[in-house]
């Protein structure tokens, strides 16, 4: 990697390699000044495969620090000054880096472990030494934590052979002086793309300040630096296309990806940018990008594909006995190839879990299992099917939370869906669905319930279907499920299409006083229904059994006869039934089941 | 649809190449070309914790050798 920088420096030294806002790095600068931190780093042992912590701020410098660790040989651990420190301690320690590269206006900043601390303006007084490196194709370039199912953080340890082959993609050809806007996160891996293929290849890496993070301040960057290549985390390029679509006429190739993407979202950024907009699709463990889908405005797809593999991957569906199986049959992805990361830094048997031996490729050749379902297409692309951890399971049956997602997101006035299980004890699980609306866009959740009931069979069918005004996001922009609302506490909240209406005789009182109960609910209407409350079998049960509790003679399938209060009550009188209507229930308040 | 990697009742092999580079198998599985058994068939645990005690030094067998005969000429032992 570093090599092909110096390369660039050597033919082009005059010539922009970072900027941000006026400050500017040339290429011959940032070659001098990386050799001075390589050497710095390189007298305090540093090596091939030794690792570095980089805990720096995000800045031109910090592009000249990375650049430096790999001509010292060694590999780069970003550790996100923004991070708790708990979380950077971890990261630190984990990493086991004996030196850990800072600045002085973090110098305070406590460092864990027993890590040399080096600071950037002590390290660029060296002198520089252009020695060539001991790193190979197969040393490690960096390490990027992503977060285990199990909660522990996990690093990824990518070779320079890994980037190598990202940094080659003939879809991914940045051209020389073309600027690569720079916006990731140094801890996440979009900016190994964003960094190494600009300069790799001769363009200019663009650091974007936007630190809020929002349309506005984005908009207006676009419009400054005219980035020929950008990619945007889907939270982000969602948000961009429903408030400043036009921004992205300013933007010459846009790359988008990281969760779900809606398909009207992208269509209409195909339509503008002045050159093309990609869905691109890649774990951390196959380097950045594993494929890419290159969009035609003209096209309709209920879900937008994940494409087709970089050169020199492939990517495979397969099923539970590791056949491949036909295509347009959903099953689990797994990736080979060039850029299947080493594995997980110490944690050899993590890694022997998910980097797996390939039986298509021969040769002793590794593949990485995904955890995501896909579907291969016509044509050989593949699109995406939601998590295979994402599963779970609903009155017996398997439920793929990403389908409802991918169903919801297909909504055109929907710019972002997610779909969560709520549980309340065993076998009171619920299915609950959250949407943000396109702009101005007016959607009700009787509307996305009538479009999700006609698009999933119904045990797919969400109980709640939340609007919120935005969505939740972790520190990557995808959305943060666990921090989604419970949705069954308030009725105002549920988005009903009936207006409450109190009740009106005292059996409907008592049937009020139930229902609040057992559906855990500040209150409920005479009219409202049953199931569109939150109901579900196992509550119609409690329900029923709690009204003949109060000696009202209801019948087992009462409730799916008569699904509000007033149709409920209205049988029951009609048939003469109730015997002690009007008591007030004897249980006490929060102790019946569903009570959120 | 159950991963034949997750099944905590699935019988495994562990398989190595020749990098030194450590797979869980599934014993249902024929043996992929480049790799063969160290260990198994047995349980998932028991694959898993051979290949905690076994794969201590994770980096490709032929970087490990290029990068120990770069050090001894220079004699930095």
């Amino acid at each position: 990697m570093h090599d092909l920088v110096r390369r660039r420096a050597r033919s082009m030294p005059g010539a922009t390699a970072v900027s941000s806002g006026s400050e500017t790095l040339t290429y011959g600068e940032l070659d001098e000044s990386s050799e001075r931190v390589a050497r710095a780093l390189r007298e305090r042992g540093v090596g091939p495969d030794d690792r570095v912590g980089i805990l720096m701020s995000r800045s031109p410098r910090l592009v000249v620090a990375l650049l430096g660790v790999l001509k010292a040989g060694g590999g780069y651990v970003p550790i996100d000054v923004s991070y708790p420190p708990e979380r950077r301690d971890f990261m630190l320690r984990d990493c086991g880096a004996a030196t850990v590269l800072t600045e002085e206006a973090l110098a305070g900043e406590p460092v864990a472990g027993a890590a040399a601390v080096l600071t950037y303006e002590e390290a660029v007084l060296a002198e520089p030494d252009p020695v060539p490196t001991g790193a190979r194709a197969g040393n490690l370039a960096y390490i990027v934590y992503t977060s285990g199912s199990t909660g522990v953080p996990k690093g990824v340890m990518v070779e320079h052979a890994d980037v190598i082959r990202l940094v080659a993609d003939s879809r991914l050809d940045i051209r020389p002086g073309e600027v690569v806007a720079q916006l990731a996160p140094f801890s996440f891996d979009a900016s190994v793309f964003e960094i190494w293929s600009p300069l790799c290849r001769g363009g200019r890496v663009a650091m974007l300040s936007n630190p809020q993070m929002s349309a506005a301040g984005l908009g207006e960057q676009l419009r400054e630096v005219e980035p020929d290549w950008i990619f945007l985390t889907s939270g982000l390029f969602q948000v961009l296309v429903d408030q400043d679509p036009q921004a992205l006429s300013h933007a010459g190739t846009v790359i988008t990806g990281g969760d779900v993407l809606s398909p009207q979202a992208v269509r209409a950024c195909a339509g503008v940018t002045r050159r093309a907009t990609y869905a691109a699709y890649g774990p951390t463990e196959t380097t950045v990008f594993a494929s890419l889908h290159l969009v035609d405005p003209g096209e309709e797809f209920e879900r937008v594909p994940i494409g087709g593999p970089l050169d020199g991957m492939a990517l495979r569906v397969l099923d539970a006995e590791l056949r491949p199986v036909p295509p347009g049959t959903v099953g689990e992805l797994y990736v080979s190839g060039h850029g299947v990361a080493r594995g997980y830094l110490d944690r050899p048997a993590v890694t022997a879990e998910r980097f797996l031996a390939d039986p298509y490729a021969g040769g002793g050749a590794r593949m990485y299992r995904t955890g995501d379902l896909a579907r291969e297409l016509p044509g050989g692309e593949f699109d995406f099917h939601g998590r295979v951890d994402r599963q779970v399971k609903i009155r017996g049956y398997r439920v793929e939370l990403g389908e409802i997602e991918a169903v919801l997101n297909s909504h055109p006035l929907v710019s972002s869906g997610a779909a969560e299980v709520f549980d309340d004890g065993p076998d009171l699980k619920r299915l609950a669905a959250f949407a943000v609306p396109a702009g101005d866009a007016k959607v009700t959740s009787g509307d996305l319930n009538r479009f999700l009931n006609e698009r999933l069979p119904p045990y797919m069918w969400p109980l709640g279907l939340v609007i919120l005004d935005e969505m939740p996001r972790d520190p990557n922009g995808k959305p943060d499920r666990r921090a989604l609302p419970y949705p069954w506490t308030r009725r105002a909240d549920l988005g009903l299409e009936e207006a409450y209406a109190e009740p009106r005789t005292p059996l409907e009182q008592t049937m009020a006083t139930v229902w609040t109960e057992v559906l855990g609910l500040d209150v409920v209407g005479v009219n409202d229904n049953f199931f569109q409350l939150g109901g579900d079998s196992l509550r119609s049960v409690t329900l029923l059994k709690r009204l003949q509790d109060q000696n009202i003679k209801v019948l087992p399938d009462d409730l799916f006869d008569y699904q509000s209060i007033a149709e409920l009550a209205g049988a029951v009188e009609a048939a003469g039934r109730p015997e002690a209507a009007g008591a007030a229930p004897s249980w006490p308040a929060g102790a019946t089941a569903g009570a959120g | 649809m159950t991963n034949p990697f997750e099944d905590p009742d699935g019988t495994f092999l562990v398989l190595v190449n020749d990098e030194g580079q450590h797979s869980l198998w599934p014993a249902f599985a024929d043996v992929p070309d480049g790799w063969h058994a160290k260990f198994g068939p047995g349980p998932r645990q028991e694959a898993l914790d051979y290949v905690e005690a076994n794969w201590t030094d994770m980096r490709p067998k032929s970087l490990i050798t290029a990068m120990e005969m770069e050090m001894e000429p220079e004699g930095t032992a």
